[in-house]
């Protein structure tokens, strides 16, 4: 486990208030916050690339804060991939196995059975010219994960790449995160790569971490407007996906409603809280999730105004105008139906 | 596209550069270069000039390279007047900066008189000839050094580290060997630099005679028909060398 100690920095006009941060085994952490927000300074922090101006760096109850980055077995992957235009794509990946010393047919040994796991095992023998950026940024995972690492740091590993390619490399991320165990920091400004990925999400804003928790409680009660605005999506939802002959499901506790896609497991999914339909009684549409609920609370927040339902243990956010709050007379204990199409339903 | 006028003012120019250098080695009839060829004083001075430039650019490698590396990727008090003292010898005549060496290594002066107990002199000595290439040339291998290992990103120096590579391991298998390039072209120039160098060296050391001194003084002596053989043949002879090293050079590239 690592933990940063209410760490602060001050680097020119930027200042990294002091942050307490807890990064343990089997988490994946997603750090989110705008350019300049002071996410890769907190980084190059754990990394020790930088040296705070006051708190500690632990890592398993030993103070690490003055170590050097070679010695602390973190491993970094970066936007632009800091491969070595110097070496091939084998050199590249065996490089952290070479510093240390390993023999050479350990070295092959274990750059080739990386290589597989990564699905490079093709490329080795290349230089780096001609490789396709998503191929570029395999062999940086490649190359980070020789030497299993103690923590994973991602400084926005995926932005330089596109959408499809993007999408794979999530995928892959996921599974690494499930088989290695080790725990992960991602530096990110895109929510959605975000969701897909955290387990855990800090929001970070001009040198301060505003608010951590699950990515759930963050999209449910954001702290501030900043924080909901990052977040975007207000209706996340951890749960299990069903997929039968075509259809599939969310089910969480007692509520089951349709998705658009998906696959059999554990899942995260969205629903854009504009795109949900209040009403009295059931409605008849083409839209087929309809969710009885009772009114929790009403957030006025200008100029709409957040409805929260209970549909049975999960707190559902509705979007509406001030205007129709009145009109329905909506206030807390009210019956109310939720209905949204299922293709407004994000699956992550 | 370029208009007429551009191509025109490139083509004068490259006219310019080459076309005098080209006629001095082609009016070099065989007879006369014969003569030259066996020329032991002529041969003895190229081959003076080549050894003290290499010993000079040997010297700016191993104090150059380092400071290089410092001026591009350092933090450090007085950085500033370092690198104006690196472009000094640039800008100073050559002239000039051959007395002011003359005045810290002559023989009653501070580097001199300490040299001396070891039984090193700089004046009329080869050791002299290299300290004046070594002062005048030394800047391109610097700031060339200087340039290349600015060129290496940060980003991919910082992520070695996290992936377990001490400084100097970072240094020796990443910002060395990609700034490599850039360093050997900057040791090539401080090389042609210090042959053709004349103004210093000949205030340190008038004899044993560099080409250059040579080729003055037979034009001094003898004029223009028994100065221009000894240039041609010092222009070919740096030709071929870097056209040799040009090719070398490249041919590493295109393996890359």
């Amino acid at each position: 486990m690592i933990v940063l100690e209410e760490i602060s920095c001050r680097l020119g006009a930027f200042y990294l208030r002091p942050t307490f941060l807890a990064l343990k085994e089997g988490d994946y952490w997603v750090l989110l916050g705008p350019t300049g927000s002071g996410k890769s300074v907190l980084l190059s922090l754990i990394a020790g690339l930088i040296r705070p101006d006051s708190g500690r760096v632990l890592k398993d109850g030993r103070e690490i804060t003055r170590v050097a980055p070679e010695a602390r077995r973190f491993g970094m992957m970066v936007q632009d991939f800091a491969l070595f235009p110097n070496m091939t794509v084998f050199e590249n990946i065996a490089f952290p196995l070479r510093v240390r010393r390993v023999s050479k047919g350990e070295t092959i040994k274990r750059v080739e059975e990386m290589a597989a796991r990564i699905g490079i095992p093709h490329l080795l023998k290349r230089g780096l010219k001609g490789l396709s950026g998503g191929e570029k940024q395999r062999v940086a995972l490649a190359r980070v994960l020789t030497v299993k690492p103690d923590l994973l740091l991602l400084d926005e590993p995926l932005s330089a790449l596109d959408q499809m390619t993007r999408r794979e490399l999530i995928e892959e991320l996921r599974g690494i995160h499930r088989e290695f165990g080790i725990p992960v920091l991602h530096v990110t400004h895109d929510f959605e790569e975000g969701i897909s990925l955290g387990t855990r999400m800090a929001v970070i804003h001009q040198g301060e971490i505003i608010q951590k928790g699950t990515p759930e409680a963050l999209s449910r009660s954001p702290k501030t407007p900043l924080v909901a605005a990052f977040i975007g999506i207000k209706n996340i939802f951890r749960g299990t996906i069903e997929a039968a002959e075509g259809t599939c499901f969310f089910v969480k506790d007692g509520v089951r409603f349709e998705l658009p896609s998906g696959r059999s497991g554990s899942g995260v999914v969205a629903i854009p809280s504009e795109d949900i339909v209040l009403s009295g009684n059931p409605i008849v549409s083409s839209a087929r999730n309809a969710l009885p609920g009772v009114v929790k609370e009403i957030r006025p927040c200008p100029p709409l105004t957040d409805v929260l339902l209970d549909v049975d243990g999960l707190s559902l956010t509705a979007t509406v105008t001030a205007k129709t709050v009145g009109k329905m007379d909506i206030r807390p204990g009210k019956r109310l139906f939720a209905t949204f199409k299922v293709a407004s339903v994000k699956v992550f | 596209m370029k208009t007429f006028f551009e191509k025109a003012f490139v083509v004068l120019l490259a006219l310019f550069l080459v076309v005098p250098l080209v006629k001095m080695v082609f009016s070099l009839d065989f007879t006369v270069a014969q003569k030259v060829f066996a020329d032991t004083e002529v041969l003895a001075s190229i081959s003076l000039t080549l050894r003290a430039a290499l010993w000079a650019t040997v010297i700016g490698i191993v104090t150059g390279v380092p400071l290089g590396y410092l001026l591009a990727k350092k933090r450090f008090p007085l950085k500033s007047i370092v690198q104006a003292a690196v472009d000094l010898p640039v800008v100073v005549p050559h002239t000039a900066a051959g007395i002011a060496l003359l005045m810290v290594f002559g023989r009653r002066f501070l580097a001199g008189k300490a040299f001396s107990i070891f039984g090193i002199s700089f004046v009329g000595t080869e050791a002299g000839i290299v300290v004046a290439m070594t002062f005048v040339s030394a800047p391109f291998l610097i700031n060339a050094a200087r340039d290349a290992f600015a060129g290496v990103p940060p980003r991919i120096e910082e992520v070695a580290r996290t992936l377990g590579a001490s400084p100097f391991q970072v240094f020796r298998r990443i910002s060395l060997p990609v700034a490599l390039r850039g360093i050997l072209s900057g040791a090539l120039l401080m090389w042609a630099r210090g042959i053709s160098e004349f103004g210093a060296v000949i205030i340190l050391t008038y004899h044993p005679m560099v080409t250059p001194v040579l080729i003055f003084e037979r034009f001094e002596a003898y004029g223009l028909k028994f100065a221009y053989p000894v240039a041609a043949l010092l222009v070919l002879i740096c030709l071929a060398l870097f056209s040799v090293f040009r090719f070398l050079a490249s041919r590493k590239e295109r393996n890359k």
